[in-house]
């Protein structure tokens, strides 16, 4: 125990007496959660996307139309064209999101109770803007049917409560679970935060398996591997504690049960650190093991499922995503900071855990790695 | 010349002797274009698992299972009686939505009450959720729209009624990705990326290389100068990557069945964005003095400069602040312009804004290795003369 306290002492010491070890864990950490912050919080859902209007009718109905869009805060009007070439430019040059066109006559069919068609271009080379105009352009046109309706009905001399059915007969009411307000940035900033963490800790547990090799001479491996990993697993809160109890509630972010994802976290650490050192230990090379991890690192987040379902996936990728801690960790994270109370499973991350620290631990030269081969 | 040629000549062998540029150039390019490529095959989102929850079971409720079942995008996995059932089946992970029919569905409407479907969406995936709510939307809210115009037949004739349904109808125009391909627009995003990744660390793992060796000045010595060693380098890159380059991007169009149109313009702007890369990395490589330490900073590149060009969060929903940051990165045009050139046709001649931009920042890079390896040099030289 003395002994394991001591290479504990000197493990810890040469992690944070390595500048490049304490920039990577705690420096970048907390610049990147600044950065994705500005990124994801001055909007927490699409809005304000500049759009441009070719009104070919310029009749009261019309700006009336336009007025409609101007007032829906997923529109930003910026430019009134004169023909659609100019807005398929505009667009083609990024700098509106879609534009519409209110044909000749919209008036007359408003006027006569026809259907008035509008043509409306969205940019869906880029899914998001596209899919947020379309949503809030269906807003204008139910808006538009109720108003009809409301005159029709009217018309026809039928009472108020009558109309009301006949305007909705049948109303389908969408009701988002754990995210009701659909904001993007509560969908998307969290993973990218614990995936920087993801790629901070794999990273950091290669590079430390080449730190303070030699004072672990004559040292059995298991000794090796048990004090590195539990003095990482130690420093590894740190940024955790600053990611998960700092920047998530300064970013509205939802936490859910922090004993539980305190839990999921530390199990989730030790597979990542497991990671990093048996990949390091099986390249027995600094800037090999480095670019190995720089690979995983790079397509974790894809291959995590967290933005593209995984029962999508060919089968082979499915269970090839397994192999990178980040994808049960992201999809037991979303059952505990959204509080679901869905059933939180940690075994997973807890057999990876055990199978990288076993590889580690087969993998570990002692000899070598103290050689100071790099 | 021949000075020069034998140089190249060097620096290619050295590429291609040097394993963790050849990975980095080669085969992680090649790599991620087949994994990538076969994960999103599917393109867009199908088949999501619903359930229905049926307490009326009825005429009108099997009418509704009939709807959904008819959108390609979801699938009927179970029938249950309650709510709660069906949140027991999303808890399980084997649905992702659940439709709830009121218990009266079909006597209410007969009775001319107003009846309410509620639909429970597991919206922690927003992806997921938006293509489970748009299927919804057009499954039932085409039975919706159906319902109020059988209503309304009895009060008008049929051409009225439709009119009264629809006073105003967007028809919409989806420019660039008519089906709404979400392959077409991650893959590409990712594809960028990728390229720029592995580019980077390919080209200035070289630099950082010959630093860590501590033979740089005397390269650069060699070459006869700062100026020419980096064009050199510049030239040495753009051989060598930009085959890859093509072939990528034929597995791109032709593999993959991506969108096409503008092919030479689009090879145009490769180039500019393949010497900005190589330029930028040519700075990036000489700030460090191993090899090492350049990998583990590149890890933290590729993620914030992804989210930094605006391709899957608008850019004007970003902090102002933010945005001079966004226009220097090297990828920010390409990943702006790519899918316009490819999925437009003709667009190229509205672009010239992003070549001129794609193209200062091949000039802004190439400056600025330039300044980092004198000023590097010089260091080293004054460390040297000062020991």
């Amino acid at each position: 125990m003395k002994d394991f306290l001591s290479l504990a002492r000197s493990e810890a010491r040469a992690c944070l007496g390595s500048p490049a070890f304490l920039v990577l864990l705690l420096a970048v950490p907390v610049a990147l959660n600044v950065l994705f912050g500005a990124i994801f919080l001055p909007a927490r859902t699409a809005r304000a996307l500049p759009f441009a209007v070719w009104d070919q009718d310029g009749s009261r109905d019309s700006r009336q139309l336009v007025r409609f869009i101007r007032s829906n805060p997923a529109f930003d009007l910026r430019y009134v064209l004169a023909d659609q070439e100019e807005g398929r430019k505009l667009l083609s040059q990024r700098k509106i999101r879609g534009f519409m066109i209110i044909p000749a006559g919209f008036s007359r069919k408003i006027a006569r109770r026809e259907t008035a068609d509008v043509v409306v271009f969205e940019d869906f080379t880029f899914l998001l803007p596209g899919r947020t105009l379309m949503k809030n352009l269906y807003k204008v046109e139910s808006w538009y049917q109720k108003d009809r309706l409301e005159d029709s009905f009217k018309d026809r001399g039928l009472m108020a409560s009558a109309g009301e059915f006949l305007a909705n007969p049948a109303t389908l009411n969408f009701r988002p679970l754990y995210n009701p307000s659909l904001e993007y940035t509560s969908f998307m900033l969290p993973g990218v935060l614990l995936a920087v963490l993801f790629q901070m800790m794999t990273l950091l547990g290669a590079t430390s398996c080449f730190m303070n090799a030699a004072a672990y001479r004559g040292r059995s491996r298991a000794s090796f591997l048990a004090v590195k990993t539990a003095v990482l697993f130690g420093l590894f809160l740190i940024p955790f504690a600053l990611t998960y109890g700092a920047f998530f509630p300064l970013f509205g972010l939802p936490q859910g049960s922090a004993p539980a994802m305190i839990l999921a976290f530390s199990v989730f650490s030790l597979a990542s650190i497991g990671m990093g050192l048996a990949v390091a230990a099986l390249a027995g090379d600094r800037a090999l093991g480095t670019s190995l991890i720089l690979i995983v690192g790079a397509v974790g987040f894809t291959f995590s499922g967290y933005t593209w379902p995984m029962f999508l996936f060919p089968a082979a990728w499915k269970t090839i995503a397994y192999v990178s801690p980040l994808t049960p960790f992201l999809e037991e994270t979303v059952k505990i900071i959204y509080g679901t109370g869905f059933p939180v499973q940690v075994w997973k991350m807890a057999a990876q855990a055990l199978a990288y620290l076993g590889l580690a631990l087969a993998a570990v030269n002692i000899k070598r790695l103290a050689g100071g081969r790099t | 010349m021949s000075g020069a040629r034998s140089f190249l000549k060097l620096e290619i062998g050295r590429v291609i002797r040097d394993k963790v540029a050849l990975i980095y150039l080669v085969i992680f390019p090649a790599l991620g274009l087949l994994a990538y490529g076969t994960l999103f095959m599917n393109r867009v989102g199908r088949d999501y698992p619903v359930a229905l929850v049926d307490r009326d079971a009825d005429y009108g409720s099997r009418l509704v299972g009939h709807y959904l079942e008819s959108c390609p995008e979801l699938e009927v996995v179970s029938i249950v009686r309650t709510e709660e059932e069906a949140r027991g089946e999303m808890a399980r992970g084997r649905i992702m939505a659940a439709i709830v029919l009121p218990a009266s569905l079909e006597s209410d409407l007969k009775s001319r009450r107003p009846v309410r479907v509620d639909v429970l969406v597991d919206a922690r995936n927003l992806v997921n959720a938006n293509f489970i709510m748009t299927a919804m939307q057009k499954s039932l809210g085409f039975g919706q729209a159906g319902i109020k115009f059988l209503i309304y037949k009895k009060l008008a004739p049929a051409a009225e009624a439709r009119k009264m349904v629809q006073p105003l109808r967007f028809r919409s125009r989806a420019l660039g990705n008519p089906t709404v391909d979400y392959s077409f627009f991650i893959l590409t995003g990712v594809l960028i990326m990728i390229l720029q990744q592995c580019l980077l660390v390919g080209s200035a793992v070289g630099v950082a290389g010959e630093a860590e060796r501590g033979a740089l000045a005397g390269t650069v010595a060699e070459a006869g100068g700062a100026l020419r060693y980096l064009l050199r380098r510049q030239l040495v890159y753009t051989a060598c990557q930009g085959p890859v380059l093509l072939v990528i991007l034929g597995g791109y169009c032709w593999i993959l069945r991506m969108p096409s149109a503008n092919l030479l313009p689009l090879i145009l702007f490769l180039v500019l964005f393949l010497e900005a890369v190589i330029a930028f990395s040519q700075a990036f490589g000489a700030l460090f003095r191993s090899r090492q330490a350049l990998l583990q900073s590149a890890l933290f590149f590729s993620m914030p400069a992804f989210f930094l060009g605006g391709y899957t969060w608008p850019i004007e929903d970003m902090s102002p602040a933010l945005r001079p940051l966004a226009a220097v990165l090297p990828t920010t045009p390409i990943l702006n312009a790519w899918t316009t050139l490819t999925a437009i046709p003709d667009s190229f001649r509205w672009l010239g804004g992003a070549y001129l931009h794609q193209a200062l920042l091949a000039v802004l890079y190439f400056g600025l290795s330039w300044m980092v390896l004198r000023t590097v040099i010089r260091r080293g030289a004054g460390k040297k003369a000062s020991a």
